[in-house]
């Protein structure tokens, strides 16, 4: 039996991060011997003792790891960084080293914003005792946002490619192969037709919540 | 020079600290105004990622908590010095959780030209002086640093920046260190 933990980064509950990482556990499901599944929000887990015991249980249990998350400022979110300083801490050595993958999206339009949070994730695999499976960086996912790829259609078809193959390597123990991380990083749309839908999405936004004269406002500029 | 210090050195890590304290002289010699924010007796909460900065109060966080007051100083500072140990080539979570909090001081409009990044809000933003500790040797961790530091300036719009990792040594040559990555920095 294969069990897999997944460690959703992501402070939102309903974020792209998520769903990716949901949709590759259910394709590794799919794959090989019997699979058990665990995901496990890391938002504001480590602020109790509950929590810190759960992200400890689940983590001893899980022979792969697979954490999905949002870049923030170039790196993974301060709640995830506070995860992996807490599992480091203690290494994982058993008999079989315990995998680690990652998955991580990005708002800009360019792929390559992820690659500080995958080359984080390898030096935490290896700081932590564990294998590092490799990972995948996912640009633009303002365009990938909703319940599943399916439902992007056409468009999300690198990443699903991408997620099938990711799959299939980590179910017969072989780490991410270099085409799935290039077929993550291929671009869905255009990038000058992804950054005009992006503002438009943002200038639609202001303009419900009546802020769009305000958006370049200097709160903090000295008087 | 107007200088905002951010600091997350843990309280109990003596050998981090003293790196902490020769920056901080450092920063003094070199003619520095600094303001500290010891970041690890701060109550900042984490960053929700839900954009508000951006829309529903453009420019600040509709959370108030400390976070609010080091944006503030950052946006009217002339050097933000960010000090922290780098487990994993990246920031520790304590100096993360304010810095996904200066989101709110760049624009949610893009720049079009080169490599994807946000408008800046004010007419300058800080320069960027990023100081890691690092308990052991660790060269990958050290190039994944460097790099993300560049990353973080480049994405916080600010005119210079420097990454220096600093490591067990003698208090005085660690301080050199600092002096030289700030005089290569305005020179």
């Amino acid at each position: 039996m294969r069990r897999v933990l997944l460690l959703a980064g992501s402070p939102r509950a309903g974020g792209v991060s998520l769903m990716l990482g949901r949709e590759l556990l259910e394709r590794m499901a799919g794959q090989g011997p019997a699979m058990e599944a665990q995901t496990l929000r890391v938002s504001g887990l480590l602020d109790a003792q509950e929590g810190r015991a759960r992200l400890h249980a689940a983590f001893a249990w899980a022979d792969t790891v697979v954490l999905s998350a949002p870049v923030y400022v170039d790196s993974p979110p301060a709640q995830v960084l506070k995860a992996l300083e807490f599992l480091a801490a203690e290494p994982w050595r058993g008999e079989q080293p315990k995998r680690f993958c990652a998955l991580f999206c990005c708002g800009f339009p360019e792929a390559s914003h992820t690659d500080i949070c995958l080359d984080v994730s390898r030096i935490f695999a290896r700081k932590a005792g564990m294998e590092w499976a490799g990972g995948l960086g996912f640009g633009g996912s303002g365009a990938l946002g909703g319940e599943t790829l399916a439902a992007r259609g056409r468009m999300a078809a690198p990443a699903v490619r991408a997620l099938d193959l990711a799959a299939r390597a980590l179910a017969d123990g072989r780490p991410v192969p270099i085409e799935a991380r290039e077929l993550a990083a291929r671009p869905l749309i255009p990038k000058p037709l992804y950054l005009l839908l992006a503002e438009s999405g943002f200038l639609a936004q202001a303009w419900k919540s009546r802020s769009l004269t305000r958006l370049g406002a200097q709160p903090f500029a000295e008087q | 020079m107007r200088t905002i210090l951010f600091d997350a050195a843990p309280p109990e890590d003596d050998a981090c600290r003293q790196g902490l304290d020769a920056l901080r002289r450092a920063l003094t010699d070199e003619g520095c105004s600094v303001r500290t924010f010891t970041l690890g007796r701060m109550a900042i909460s984490p960053c929700r990622g839900c954009f508000a900065c951006w829309i529903g109060t453009p420019g600040r966080c509709p959370f108030e908590d400390a976070s609010r007051e080091a944006a503030q100083a950052v946006a009217g500072a002339d050097l933000l010095a960010v000090y922290s140990p780098v487990d994993f080539g990246c920031w520790s979570s304590e100096a993360k959780k304010a810095l996904d909090r200066m989101v709110c001081l760049v624009s949610p409009h893009f720049a079009f030209s080169g490599l994807t990044r946000h408008r800046p809000r004010y007419a300058s933003l800080p320069a960027l002086l990023g100081v890691g500790w690092l308990a052991e040797p660790d060269p990958e961790a050290a190039g994944v640093f460097a790099r993300l530091v560049e990353h973080n300036a480049y994405n916080l719009h600010a005119p210079a920046q420097r990454a220096v990792l600093l490591e067990r040594d003698d208090w005085s040559r660690q301080r050199q260190v600092c002096r030289s990555a700030l005089r290569g920095m305005f020179q």
